[in-house]
């Protein structure tokens, strides 16, 4: 081989290697910002805000945006995997330029521990296309809760008052007894007093008693499925058509939900053998405990068709409240008795967010693929009222579950 | 030793303070009014943007589109000239429309000072203008007030060019040709300037009482000249821009001539709307103390009410007395009341009670109230003539200053209102842009905004209704959007008619459902009509409790039956971190 033909050969080897070095070079968009120094503000644990140093390393002034994705714990595409993406910033940077974007946390879109990873993409000036140039991950998983949400907070009517009049006409034939007014109060979810006005409908003096009882509130035969049944009163000679006033100091406190609260009068027929007669009753719906209450009705690992496990969730929430309420519901799975679930969770569910109408309940369900290790562990249900743009924990229900 | 003493020349601070209380006498209330200009318009200057505000500001208006496409050619040049400065510059166009409503009290104090010669009526009235409570729209919202104060300009320059061309010694053709342009000018601005013909004859009442040297013929032909003339212009104006003109009839529908309607709607479109803000029911009690309250709920607002105090006191101890006299001056002034009276209900109802769809809203009771004013001159004026004391004097000032200061607070809790109207709108659009950025709002979308809590004012939920919100005016909501996203078309339908939402889909069916389609009242750019959504395009949401929420399905009621909608593009919002609310319902009604 001449002389000349081998500087051909190297000359255009060297041309070759060196185009490919300035294609290596020139990936302008990946080589415009760098991303470093990530610092992330928590003084509670929870993110507050997270700010990252943006460096302009061209030579010529550049635009880009920047932005956050909190992904969850481990994954490796965090673009793919993200349950938050943050509002974008703009920056316009000279060469060689850097500065620091500051980022707040998210609204009440999640809760959890959470990956957070910045990216940097270029925007051509001419063309207004976007080229990913950096990306930066923080070397903590981040804890995300809205500030002072997990204080238990319930919610309660504090003073309620039912009044029910039913007029003084007989309700059945045979009638001797009748209740004309019934007047429950409630004070801080307590029965405070029950008030019943009974009226003697007959021509002579009637003895008798009058009662009160609680049963579920859609029971048909409250007296067969009583919860609690107050103390009788004795009706003592109560004279033709007159009118008098039993009340019921105080109650049992009951466990939290809804009942049926049954009045009854009933004449003594015969005095003798104590025979009563058929009883007058009316009912009141009345709700013990909060006034926002949620309970878990389902928590299960199901297997999919494909194979693949699942964690099937259900809950209900009820608002005894006057007022239409949203609330946002999530569960997690973790270790028993972990004071702080949520931030050691195996796994935070999505937050879902319902409309809950006065006196209404609604029913919200998860389905989140995932395979739970083996063991047992924690489901707490965490329901939250959403008050002038605050989550403020109303209530909580845990189920164990194992594996 | 011997002391020295030295005495300054004082000669010349007696000189000082007499030029001081002499300046005092005679430009006291000038001092007051000044003092309370400032005070009631610039304390709570920064009230942003508020509904028509977007469009004068963002919108595409030119005045070719205004002459062809409708009327009000000056009011559009000066709402879109001024709304420019917003919202760089809002100091200074909170300066101008002060100054503008300054200008409007003095040329009505003016015009009563030439009609009656009283300038205890003419101060009084012109300070009770600088704060038209009930017309406070022209005023404080800026688009309104932008045409609305230069229309009252017009209206009572044209008085003053009226009332000088009929006591014009000589040629008046120059004056009688300025009065008739002066009240198309003025219709031009808003329709109701035209109502002011109605005022001519008992200018010229006013005119033949006060000055008998001008001939009755003289007087009945000028009148006659400019009534004719002006009523001409008008009806030119109303056949070449507003018959057949779409954009008016479908604001104010079509003109209905039956006098049992027009009755009807005066009386309930009008005087009953009128009867429930004014003080005479417990719902414009209830509003009035609230926007005092709210008011005083601002600190400063007490430094400020001492210093009107002091200012007041100034005006009315400094006050020269000067007597009205003669049975002319009284008849004048008993004319003049009546005159307001005829201003008052004329400018209120006319033309707008003609049009179907006729409404009061508050921007209308700006020149209207300066026929109230002038009544209360005439009053003013009677009683100045009978009872010639200088307490008189002093009583009726410190009265009417009494009611500025009270009138200046009220007005402040109406700015504070615009204030937080125009907060609560920053906050639900941010959130919404925050939500939903530029890639998912793209031109196929269709925005659905749902029963959008528009608690501005938490703690005096009366206020709440006062002012309209961003996304209940769906023509302000597209301004602002397309000036946000940056979109030169406009192409994604925002839902019309948001408030209670029970109408806006009335007009989807089972078999829309089916195909995956929705049928809801929509805008697109100009005008709300019935469109038929892929469910696909939706973007549902809702701002309640502080936040905006995405909406995941739509649960309608038809027949009794739930029907469920899941909204795809809502999920992508959901994935983002946006939170989302599960469902809404609505009951579409069976046809």
């Amino acid at each position: 081989m001449s002389i000349t033909r081998k500087l051909i050969i190297l000359i255009i080897t060297c041309g070759l290697c060196g185009a490919m070095l300035a294609y290596a070079q020139d990936d302008s968009a990946a080589q415009v910002f760098e991303l470093t120094d990530i610092s992330v503000i928590a003084p509670t644990g929870a993110l507050e805000r997270a700010s990252i140093e943006v460096t302009n390393r061209s030579t010529t002034r550049a635009n880009g945006v920047i932005w956050y994705y909190l992904a969850p714990v481990g994954s490796t595409e965090p673009w793919l995997a993200a349950r938050y993406t943050s509002t974008e910033q703009s920056i316009e940077l000279g060469a060689g330029e850097t500065t620091t974007l500051t980022f707040d946390a998210p609204g009440l879109g999640l809760i959890g521990t959470y990956d957070l990873s910045f990216w940097a993409h270029y925007v051509d000036p001419v063309t207004g296309a976007r080229n990913h140039s950096d990306g930066q991950g923080y070397a903590m998983p981040i804890v995300i809760e809205p500030p002072g949400a997990f204080v238990l907070t319930p919610l309660r009517d504090i003073d309620t008052d039912h009044a029910i009049t039913r007029g003084d006409a007989r309700t059945f034939e045979s009638q001797r007894l009748k209740m004309t007014d019934v007047h429950i109060m409630q004070i801080e979810g307590r029965i405070a007093s029950v008030q019943v006005d009974v009226l003697n409908v007959t021509d002579t003096p009637v003895d008798g008693f009058v009662w009160y009882i609680l049963a579920p509130p859609d029971s048909e035969q409250p007296w067969t499925q009583i919860q609690y049944i107050a103390p009788e009163q004795r009706i003592v000679q109560l004279a033709p058509n007159e009118r008098t006033t039993y009340t019921f100091i105080g109650g049992d406190m009951m466990p939290a939900g809804r009942y049926a609260l049954w009045v009854y009068t009933s004449a003594i027929l015969d005095a003798a053998t104590g025979e009563r007669g058929e009883g007058d009753g009316v009912a009141e719906t009345i709700v013990f405990g909060q006034a926002l209450q949620t309970a878990i009705t389902a928590a299960e690992v199901v297997t999919n068709d494909d194979g693949t496990a699942a964690m099937r969730v259900r809950a209900r929430v009820d608002n005894f409240s006057g007022d239409s309420l949203i609330v946002g519901m999530f569960y997690t799975i973790a270790p028993p008795n972990m004071p702080s679930p949520w931030r050691s969770a195996v796994f935070n569910a999505p937050i879902r967010y319902v409309q809950v109408g006065a006196g209404e309940s609604v029913d919200v369900a998860w389905d989140d693929a995932l395979d739970l290790p083996a063991g047992t562990h924690a489901v707490t249900l965490w329901m939250f009222q959403v008050d002038d743009g605050a989550l403020i924990l109303r209530d909580r229900a845990e189920t164990m579950i194992t594996r | 030793m011997s002391q020295q003493t030295s005495v300054y020349p004082s000669t010349s601070i007696p000189a000082a303070r007499s030029n001081v209380i002499d300046g005092l006498r005679r430009y006291g209330w000038l001092i007051f009014a000044v003092v309370a200009l400032m005070i009631g318009y610039l304390i709570v200057w920064q009230r942003g943007m508020y509904y028509d505000d977007y469009w004068y500001r963002i919108g595409p208006i030119d005045p070719l589109s205004q002459i062809r496409t409708g009327a009000r050619l000056l009011g559009s040049l000066s709402g879109t000239i001024l709304l420019k400065l917003m919202p760089d510059n809002e100091l200074l166009l909170r300066v101008i429309l002060a100054a503008l409503v300054a200008v409007n009290a003095a040329l009505l104090g003016w015009l009563i000072e030439r009609l009656i010669g009283s300038r205890l009526a003419a101060v009084s009235v012109g300070l009770l203008y600088l704060f038209p409570v009930y017309g406070s729209e022209a005023a404080l919202f800026s688009t309104a007030a932008a045409q609305y104060l230069p229309m009252g300009i017009s209206a009572l320059l044209t008085t003053h060019a009226i009332v000088t061309a009929f006591r014009y010694q000589g040629r008046a053709w120059l004056w009688l040709t300025l009065s008739v342009i002066g009240l198309a000018a003025t219709f031009n601005f808003v329709e109701q300037g035209a109502a002011l013909v109605f005022v001519i004859p008992f200018l010229a009442l006013i005119t033949a009482v006060q000055h008998p040297e001008i001939p009755r013929r003289t007087l009945i032909l000028r009148m006659m000249v400019i009534i004719f003339a002006s009523g001409i212009a008008l009806a030119g104006f109303y056949v070449v821009f507003y018959t057949n003109n779409e954009g008016v009839t479908m604001m104010r529908g079509s003109i209905d001539l039956d006098l049992a309607a027009i009755l009807q709607r005066a009386d309930q479109a009008y005087f009953q709307v009128f009867l429930y803000f004014s003080f005479l029911t417990s719902s414009g009690q209830n509003i009035f103390q609230s926007l005092i309250a709210f008011s005083l709920a601002l600190p400063l607002v007490y430094g400020a009410v001492i210093v009107l105090l002091v200012s007041a006191g100034f005006m009315v101890i400094g006050w020269t007395h000067r007597s009205l006299t003669g049975d002319r001056t009284r008849v004048a002034a008993g004319l003049m009341a009546l005159t307001g009276l005829i201003w008052f209900w004329a400018t209120l109802l006319f033309p707008s009670v003609l049009a179907e769809s006729a409404a009061l809203s508050w921007r209308l009771a700006y020149l209207p109230t300066a026929g109230l004013l002038l009544m209360l001159a005439g009053l003013i004026a009677l009683i100045q003539s009978v009872f010639r004391y200088q307490w008189i004097d002093r009583l009726i000032l410190t009265i009417t200053s009494m009611i500025v200061i009270v009138l200046i607070v009220t007005m402040i809790g109406l700015e504070r209102v615009y204030q937080a109207r125009n907060a609560l709108d920053n906050r639900q659009f941010e959130t919404l842009v925050d939500a939903v950025p530029p890639a998912l709002m793209r031109n196929d979308a269709a925005l659905v905004p749902l029963t959008i809590d528009e608690s501005m004012v938490p703690d005096y939920p009366v206020l709440n209704d006062l002012r309209v919100g961003l996304f209940d005016t769906t023509v302000t909501a597209i301004n602002k959007l397309r000036e946000t996203y940056g979109w030169q078309e406009w192409g994604v339908i925002l839902a019309y008619g948001t408030p209670q939402g029970a109408a806006q889909f009335g007009c989807t069916t089972r078999e829309l459902i089916a195909n995956g389609q929705v049928c809801m009242i929509g805008m697109t750019d100009t005008s709300p009509e019935q469109v038929v959504v892929d469910t696909e395009r939706i973007i549902a949401f809702t701002y309640r409790e502080s936040i905006l929420f995405g909406v995941a399905s739509l649960v309608f009621i038809i027949d009794d039956a739930r029907v469920v909608i899941s909204l795809p593009r809502v999920e992508t919002l959901r994935a983002r971190g946006v939170p989302v609310l599960e469902q809404l319902e609505w009951s579409i009604p069976v046809p």
